[in-house]
């Protein structure tokens, strides 16, 4: 069914600071009181370039991208999600006497076995070789899908898109927790309730929505990251940088599922040369950036390195203006003052 | 096949020792249409010998099904995320003499009673085609009990409720009656059959003496 309004998001990644307030925000408003949810980030954040929550997620594929849907492996607690870790902090900090044993900072307790992870088992791990290594941050909730591949993979139609913005959620009465929406979902953005024995996903904070409020990690974040709009709204934000200004691109848009969530690249600082000259190439890749980032499924990896060019070419300009004294829209819009000035709901 | 209820006589417990099984003919049904009815088009192999044991009797106000199937492990999922639990399940009509096999019709919709090897009690489910199973909500329909044990590689499974219905998403079993009754086995295991993905047999008559 058509939906008469669809609710977006733009994350501005050139001011995620991967603090997880965002992750904490949302963990702490729906995931942490009922039984089953410990492994559930509706919202989380991970590092780029990086194996993601949960594991791999991103080449494992999804309802419209794989020839054989049997293929797509269920993620597990204990090798996929992961469970929850910490640092020695105790034994490294503490300068009782003359114990130096652990003086190494390591995660404790240490999970063990071949296939250990966790969730940020990776961060700010990124790739390249110093000087040059390179990392960033991405925050990821259920991206609302267009066309919502959860939506088909279910059976029973427990799982719907909201008519009145676009919401995708989990009907709990209708739900028998098959799991194919787990397989369904390329993005892995669904979870299953093991103790509840039904799946659960971000449901865009809708009941926030509804009262016109902006949704908890959006409204949380330090960073002032995300734009929160409809996209038929015009004078949004979310429309005037997905459409207007063509700053914000889809995460994996091959996955065919049309997400509603989307990213404005992050700048990164010019590379090393050998000699330790600076270089005028970034050090984040534009083939990395175009592997994660597109607008269309038909797209080539060399047009979507192109749009990316062309993204960071439309901001550095709005910025040479203001910096020349003019005025610009685009960069008053990634400035915000106030929430009103990201979240039109 | 033909299912015979045999009547007995004096409270019957919930136990595959009681003496009433010993009165009961086991009749052994075949499980030989496999079902891949979901959004989720899995493959599975075409066809499969399977087959289920089963006794029934009644003392004139409770009705017990005993069943009998062979499983070489026992998945009772409790732990890692993807290990679906074995499961069985009886599939009568509800309002018409016959339904179609695959869980009804809009309006020849069937009455299940749905065990599961995880579940704290089986569930009283009404369904009126694929996908539109849906587990009895109120509390009258919580009046299945059941037995259960795995065993030399065998499930042994004792499902009773009142002949009566209680709720009115409970068919009522009438004494001297026949009804169809199909029955469905999910064999469970990592990313393994649940839902639409299933094995099931025809339908079968059941008489209540």
């Amino acid at each position: 069914m058509p939906v008469k309004r669809q609710i977006r998001m733009v994350a501005d990644l050139n001011k995620c600071l991967g603090c997880h307030t965002c992750t904490m925000a949302c963990k702490t408003m729906w995931t942490d009181r009922n039984r089953g949810q410990m492994h559930m980030y509706w919202n989380n954040v991970e590092t780029q370039p990086g194996m993601g929550y949960p594991k791999n997620y991103e080449t494992q594929g999804g309802w419209f991208n794989v020839a054989d849907r049997n293929s797509i492996p269920l993620p597990n607690i204990s090798e996929a999600y992961g469970s929850p870790w910490e640092y020695n902090y105790y034994e490294v900090l503490q300068t009782d006497g003359d114990d130096t044993s652990a003086s190494e900072l390591v995660p404790s307790p240490e999970p063990s076995g071949s296939g250990v992870y966790s969730s940020n088992w990776d961060e700010d791990v990124g790739a390249g070789i110093f000087p040059n290594s390179y990392y960033f941050y991405l925050p990821r909730i259920c991206n609302h899908c267009t066309d919502p591949p959860c939506v088909d993979a279910c059976p029973r139609q427990a799982v719907y898109k909201r008519e009145e913005d676009g919401i995708v959620l989990v009907d709990q009465t209708r739900c028998r927790g098959y799991h194919h929406c787990v397989k369904g979902c390329p993005y892995k953005k669904i979870y299953y309730n093991p103790e509840e024995k039904v799946a659960q996903k971000c449901i865009f904070c809708y009941p926030r929505i509804e009262e016109h409020k902006g949704n908890f990690c959006a409204t949380q974040c330090v960073g002032r990251v995300h734009h929160v709009g409809y996209a038929e709204d015009t004078s949004s934000s979310v429309y005037k940088l997905i459409n207007k200004w063509k700053v914000a691109l889809r995460l994996h848009p091959e996955f065919k599922t049309e997400p509603n969530v989307f990213y404005i690249p992050p700048f990164s600082p010019p590379t090393y040369s050998s000699t330790g000259k600076v270089t005028s190439t970034p050090r984040i890749p534009f083939e990395v950036l175009a592997r994660l980032f597109g607008d269309t499924p038909g797209q080539s990896l060399n047009q979507r390195a192109d749009r990316v060019k062309e993204i960071f070419d439309t901001i550095q300009s709005e910025r040479n203006k203001v910096a020349s004294g003019g005025n610009s829209e685009l960069i008053e819009l990634l400035i915000p003052h106030s929430e009103t000035d990201r979240i039109q709901v | 096949m033909e299912i015979t209820a045999v009547y007995v006589t004096g409270p019957i417990a919930l136990d595959p020792e009681d003496p009433a099984w010993d009165k009961v003919p086991e009749t052994t049904v075949n499980l030989n249409k496999r079902l891949n009815e979901s959004g989720a088009r899995m493959s599975f192999e075409a066809h499969e010998e399977r087959h289920i044991k089963v006794k029934a009797v009644h003392n004139g106000i409770d009705i017990f099904f005993f069943y009998k199937w062979d499983e070489n492990e026992a998945k009772i999922a409790a732990g890692d995320y993807p290990v679906f639990p074995d499961a069985l399940a009886m599939q009568i009509p509800f309002l018409t003499v016959e339904s179609p096999l695959c869980m009804g019709a809009l309006h020849e919709p069937v009455n299940i009673i749905f065990w599961r090897s995880d579940l704290p009690m089986p569930e009283n489910i009404v369904a009126g085609g694929p996908g539109t199973a849906q587990t009895s909500p109120d509390a009258a329909a919580l009046n299945i009990r059941h037995y259960q044990t795995w065993a030399d590689r065998v499930w042994s499974v004792i499902l009773t409720r009142p002949l009566a219905a209680a709720s009115e998403n409970q068919l009522s079993f009438e004494r001297r009656a026949t009804y169809r009754i199909a029955f469905a086995n999910w064999k469970g295991g990592v990313d393994a059959e649940r839902g639409g993905h299933k094995i099931v047999s025809e339908w079968q008559n059941l008489s209540i003496q």
